[in-house]
C-alpha cells in the first residue's frame, strides 16, 4: 500500500513534467512570431525584403525552424533527456544549462537562508504567540502580518537598503558585484557572502516570518483542543511534551505543503529582490532572458522552475505520508 | 506595564537607528585597488566575447577596446584616424573615376608595429581573413557581417554555397591583378563600390580577427553556430586582439569585467610614451539606475558608463568631488506623420495626414524651444528640418533652425478650409475632425503632453497611444498609426544605409509611415552609388533642403547625454560631443590622484 502510494505520486510528477515539458515547448510557438526574425531583428535599411527573407529561410535550415514543430519537440525532447537544454542564443551561443548552474547557486544561497530563517523562527514565535494567546506577543503578531501582509518584500528591501546599507553603512546596501567571480570558499569570501546577503534575506524573511508564525500558531491553537491533546492532560503529562510531542507534531503538517511550495515561490519571487540589491542570480538572468529574446534560455530557465516546484511538491506529498500515514489510505483509520 | 516598556524600548532603538542615519558622512574614499571603476547599468554581463555578433550593452564597447577595427572615424573633422590602418588612400581620385570603371580602389597601408596580445604581428592577411569571413555567410552565418561589407567588391555567391565570384580585397597571398614588392608587406587593396559611405563600416565597424587563431571557422564550424565546438568556445571565452586593451578573464564574470592595459599597444602619444593612462579597468554591472548612482556617491565607482536620467542631474552636482558632464547628443527626435497608410488601416483623419498644408501648419506649430525648455528640462538643442544635427560638417545650414509661427499655422489653416465647427476647440475639414494620436513609449508622453498643448492652439486634437509590448511589428512596420516620435540619426558614416531605410526602402522593416516620392528616392540612390565625392555631398545637402520642405520627419530636439563621474580619484576627464565622459579621450589622459 505504501509502495503503491509512492508510485502513483512519482508517476503523476513524471506525467505533469511531461506536460510542462510541452507546454514550455510549445507557448513560445503558439505567437506569430518567427524565431528566425527573432533571432536575427530586420538589419534595417540594408538589405531588401527579398534578401532579408532569404537569410531567414537560410537560419530556419540550419538551426531547424524549419522543421515541423513535432518534429522540432521530439528534438528538444531527445536533448532534454541527456541533459541538453540547448544553446542559449547569445554571442557564443554559451549552454543553457552552464548559465543556469552559474547562476542558480547565488540565488539558493537567498532562497534556503530565507525559508530557514523564515520557517525556524516563524514557527518558534508561532508556537511561543499560541501559548500565549491574546497576551503581547500574539497581538503584535497580528498586527505585523495586517501590516506586513499589505508591504510588499521589494518596500522593505528599498528602506532597509536605504538606511541600514547608504545610511548607516551598516551593511552593504547592494551586492558586491565582484563577489560572484572572486568566491573561492575561503572563510573571507563566505564572510563576503554573508555580509552582502544579508539584507536581501532579511528583506524577504520577514514576510516569511511572520506567514509561517501566524500559520504555526492558528494550527496549534487548533490542534490544542483536540481530544487527544485533552487526553494527554488528563494523563498528566507535562506542558512542554504535550507541546513537542503531540501539538507540534501534528500542527506542523500544513506547514511542511508550504515549506516545500515556498522553495520555488523564493526562486521565481526573488526577481524584485534581485535587482533592489544587484544580485546577479537567475531572476536576472530570466529577465535577460525576455529582453533579448533568447527562447532557448527562456524555455530552460522556466523549465527549471516548474521542475523545483515539481519536485518540491513531490517532496511534500512524501513527507506528509512519512508525518500523517492516514493519507496513504485517504484517511480511512 | 511590563509590556509598555518593552514598547517603548522599542520605539527609542528605532529612533536611534533613524536619527544617526541622518549625521555627515566621511567624504573620503578608498579603495583596494588602482583600476579606474566604471559602472554599468544592464541586466549582466555578456558570459562569453565574441567579436562582431557580441553587439547588445557593454559587449560591443568591450569588444572594441579588446579588439580594434581599421579606423576611428573623427566626425568633427570628417577623417580617419589610425587605429590598426596607418594611412589610406583612393588609387583614382574619387572625381575623375572613368565611366567604365564599377568600384572604386582604396589602398591602406597597415600599422608596422600592431601585435596581437599574444605578440605575434598584425599582417594583411588578418585584414583578407576577416573581410573575407565577413563577407561569406556560408561561414560567419550572420546577416549583420553581410551589411556591412556590403559595399566591398567581393561577393560570394547569392546562393550562400561559399563560392566567391568576384574578388574584392588584395594582399600579397592574394594579389590578384596587383604586384606586392618586398616592400609591400603592410599593405591592403579593397575595391568598394560607392564612394565615402562604402569604406565607413569597412574601416570603422568590423574588428580585425586573428587569422591564426580564427582559422578554425570554417563552412561546417560556422562562427555564429548554434552549437559551437569546444575550441571555439574557448575562442569565445578567452578573446585575443589587437586593441589597447586585455580581459582578465580570471577575474571576470556576470557582474565584473576587468580589462587590463597593453604596455606594447602600438599606438602612442605624442611624447612617444604609452598611449591610454589607465592600466586597469573594472566594469561593475548595476541592475537599477538607482544603484549605480548611489554607488557613485558612495564611491565605490568613478564614473557611470551610461547616460543617467535628468532627475538625478541636481542631486549629483550637489555630492562633493561629483560632476555631471552634458553632451550634445546625435539622435534626433522627430514628430514621424504616417503618409503612407495602408488600406486596411485607413481612416479619414489619415488621410488628411496627406496634405502638405496640414503638415506645414504641424511643422509650424511645433515650438523645439518650448519643448527643450519643458519636456527636458533645458538639456537638448534645435535641430534643423534636414535632420541632421549641428555638429555634423555635412549640415545644410542654409535650411532654418525653428519656423514656429502659430499665427502662420492658424492663417494657412483657414484658408485650406480647415475650420472651426460651431462649439468645437478642434478643426475640421469636410467633416473631419483633425483627432490624433501619437502612438509612442512611456519614455516620449511627457513629450507628447507638450505637444499637446502646442496642437491645441492651432485646434488640432492630440492624444498619447501607448504603443504596447511591441509597437514595432503592432504599429510601425505595419504602417498602423497617425504619428509617433521617431529618433533618427544622420551623419556621413551611416547616410548610405539610413537615407534609404529611413525614405527608400520599400520593405517591411521600414514602413514609419513613408514617403512614396519617387522622384525623391532616385536623389537618394544617386547619393548612394555615385563614385563622385563632389556630387554625394551635393546631393546630401540637396536632400536635406528636401526633408526640410516635405514636413514628414519633423525635428523636435536632440536631447543632451548626461553622465556623471567622480573627481577625486582619478583626474583628467575630457569632454566630447556626441558621447560618454567615459570614452577614448578620457582614457588616454586620466591620471591615478595618489601618484
Amino acid at each position: 500500500m505504501k509502495f503503491d502510494y509512492v508510485i502513483k505520486r512519482i508517476s503523476h510528477t513524471i506525467l505533469i513534467f511531461l506536460a510542462v515539458v510541452t507546454i514550455n515547448f510549445f507557448i513560445p510557438r503558439i505567437g506569430n512570431d518567427d524565431p528566425a526574425s527573432r533571432y536575427y531583428p530586420p538589419q534595417i535599411g540594408t538589405m531588401t525584403d527579398e534578401e532579408y527573407d532569404e537569410i531567414k529561410a537560410l537560419t530556419r535550415e540550419q538551426y531547424g525552424f524549419d522543421k515541423s514543430p513535432v518534429e522540432q519537440y521530439l528534438i528538444y525532447v531527445k536533448n532534454l533527456l541527456s541533459g541538453d537544454l540547448g544553446n542559449s542564443f547569445q554571442p557564443g551561443r554559451p549552454k543553457v544549462m552552464k548559465l543556469i548552474t552559474e547562476r542558480l547557486p547565488w540565488t539558493l544561497v537567498l532562497s534556503l537562508s530565507t525559508m530557514m530563517i523564515s520557517s525556524i523562527v516563524g514557527i518558534m514565535y508561532g508556537t511561543f504567540a499560541a501559548k500565549k494567546r491574546g497576551r503581547l506577543p500574539d497581538t503584535l503578531l497580528l498586527a505585523s502580518s495586517t501590516l506586513l501582509t499589505a508591504l510588499p518584500a521589494f518596500i522593505i528591501a528599498l528602506i532597509l537598503s536605504m538606511i541600514i546599507g547608504f545610511e548607516l553603512e551598516w551593511l552593504p546596501g547592494y551586492a558586491d558585484p565582484s563577489m560572484m567571480t572572486a568566491f573561492d570558499w575561503s572563510f573571507e569570501q563566505i564572510l563576503n557572502v554573508i555580509r552582502n546577503a544579508t539584507l536581501p534575506v532579511i528583506s524577504m524573511s520577514i514576510g516569511g516570518i511572520v506567514g509561517y508564525a501566524v500559520s504555526t500558531r492558528n494550527s496549534v491553537i487548533v490542534v490544542s483542543s483536540d481530544d487527544y491533546i485533552l487526553t494527554a492532560r488528563a494523563k498528566g503529562l507535562s506542558n512542554g511534551r504535550i507541546l513537542y510531542r503531540h501539538t507540534l507534531t501534528n500542527a506542523l503538517l500544513p506547514i511542511v505543503t508550504r515549506f516545500m511550495m515556498g522553495l520555488s515561490a523564493l526562486i521565481g519571487g526573488a526577481v524584485v529582490i534581485e535587482k533592489v540589491f544587484n544580485w546577479n542570480g537567475m531572476g536576472t538572468l530570466f529577465i535577460n532572458a525576455n529582453l533579448q529574446n533568447d527562447y532557448p534560455l527562456m524555455m530552460g530557465v522556466m523549465l527549471f522552475l516548474s521542475s523545483i516546484a515539481l519536485l518540491a511538491n513531490l517532496t511534500a506529498d512524501l513527507l506528509y505520508f512519512v508525518l500523517d500515514p492516514r493519507i496513504m489510505d485517504g484517511g480511512r483509520r | 506595564m511590563k509590556n509598555n516598556r518593552f514598547l517603548l524600548l522599542l520605539i527609542i532603538v528605532l529612533m536611534s537607528i533613524v536619527m544617526s542615519s541622518c549625521g555627515e558622512k566621511e567624504d573620503s574614499v578608498t579603495r583596494d585597488d588602482e583600476a579606474l571603476h566604471v559602472g554599468y547599468i544592464s541586466t549582466g554581463f555578456p558570459a562569453v566575447f565574441m567579436p562582431w555578433l557580441s553587439n547588445q550593452g557593454i559587449a560591443t564597447e568591450l569588444s572594441s577596446m579588446i579588439f580594434s577595427t581599421l579606423f576611428a572615424y573623427d566626425s568633427d573633422n570628417d577623417v580617419f584616424d589610425p587605429l590598426l590602418g596607418d594611412s589610406w588612400e583612393y588609387l583614382v581620385d574619387p572625381t575623375e573615376v572613368p565611366e567604365d570603371q564599377d568600384y572604386l580602389a582604396v589602398k591602406i597601408n597597415l600599422n608596422k608595429e600592431a601585435t596581437w596580445s599574444d605578440g605575434t604581428p598584425v599582417t594583411p592577411e588578418d585584414v583578407y581573413f576577416s573581410f573575407d569571413l565577413a563577407s561569406d555567410f556560408s561561414r560567419s552565418s550572420h546577416a549583420g557581417t553581410l551589411a556591412w561589407t556590403g559595399d566591398l567588391m567581393h561577393d560570394y555567391n547569392s546562393d550562400y554555397s561559399g563560392e566567391l565570384i568576384r574578388q574584392g580585397i588584395f594582399t600579397k597571398d592574394h594579389p590578384g591583378d596587383y604586384t606586392f614588392t618586398d616592400e609591400d608587406d603592410h599593405v591592403v587593396y579593397l575595391h568598394v563600390k560607392k564612394v565615402l559611405g562604402g569604406i565607413t563600416p569597412l574601416f570603422t565597424t568590423i574588428l580585425i580577427l586573428p587569422e591564426h587563431q580564427y582559422n578554425i571557422i570554417s563552412h561546417v564550424n560556422k562562427l555564429n553556430s548554434t552549437n559551437p565546438t569546444s575550441a571555439q568556445s574557448t575562442l569565445y571565452n578567452n578573446p585575443m586582439g589587437s586593441g589597447p586593451f586585455t580581459l582578465d578573464v580570471d577575474n571576470s564574470g556576470p557582474g565584473v569585467i576587468i580589462l587590463n592595459r597593453r604596455d606594447d599597444y602600438h599606438l602612442k602619444d605624442d611624447n612617444g610614451d604609452i598611449l591610454y593612462k589607465v592600466e586597469s579597468i573594472k566594469f561593475i554591472n548595476y541592475l537599477d539606475e538607482i544603484v549605480a548612482i548611489n554607488a557613485l556617491q558612495e564611491g565605490d565607482i568613478d564614473v557611470i558608463d551610461n547616460s543617467i536620467s535628468n532627475i538625478y542631474i541636481d542631486t549629483l552636482n550637489a555630492v562633493k568631488n561629483v560632476e555631471v558632464d552634458s553632451s550634445v547628443n546625435d539622435f534626433v527626435s522627430t514628430l514621424c506623420i504616417n503618409l503612407n497608410v495602408p488600406e486596411e488601416y485607413s481612416t479619414p483623419q489619415r488621410e488628411l495626414l496627406k496634405d502638405p498644408i496640414l503638415r506645414e501648419a504641424i511643422m509650424l506649430a511645433l515650438d523645439q524651444d518650448y519643448l527643450i525648455t519643458q519636456s527636458l528640462d533645458g538639456e537638448g538643442s534645435s535641430v534643423r528640418g534636414g535632420l541632421f544635427t549641428e555638429n555634423s560638417i555635412y549640415v545644410n545650414d542654409s535650411i532654418s533652425m525653428d519656423d514656429h509661427d502659430l499665427d502662420k499655422a492658424n492663417q494657412i489653416l483657414e484658408d485650406a478650409g480647415y475650420t472651426f465647427e460651431a462649439g468645437s476647440k478642434f478643426r475640421s475639414k469636410d467633416g473631419v475632425l483633425l483627432d490624433y494620436k501619437i502612438t509612442g513609449s512611456p519614455g516620449v508622453k511627457t513629450t507628447i503632453n507638450y505637444i499637446q498643448v502646442l496642437f491645441e492652439q492651432i485646434g488640432i486634437k492630440i492624444e498619447y497611444h501607448e504603443g504596447g509590448t511591441n509597437p514595432t511589428k503592432d504599429y510601425f512596420y505595419i504602417g498602423n498609426f497617425d504619428m509617433t516620435i521617431q529618433n533618427v540619426v544622420f551623419s556621413m558614416v551611416n547616410v548610405d544605409m539610413m537615407f534609404r531605410a529611413q525614405f527608400v526602402t520599400i520593405g517591411y522593416s521600414s514602413n514609419y509611415g513613408r514617403l512614396v516620392d519617387e522622384s525623391f528616392e532616385a536623389k537618394i540612390n544617386e547619393m548612394r552609388t555615385t563614385l563622385d565625392r563632389t556630387r554625394k555631398i551635393e546631393l546630401i545637402f540637396e536632400i536635406q533642403e528636401d526633408l526640410d520642405s516635405m514636413n514628414y520627419k519633423i525635428p523636435l530636439y536632440t536631447a543632451n547625454t548626461s553622465s556623471a563621474y567622480r573627481t577625486d580619484i582619478f583626474s583628467g576627464w575630457v569632454h566630447v560631443d556626441n558621447v560618454l565622459i567615459f570614452n577614448s579621450d578620457s582614457l588616454q589622459n586620466l591620471t591615478l590622484n595618489s601618484k
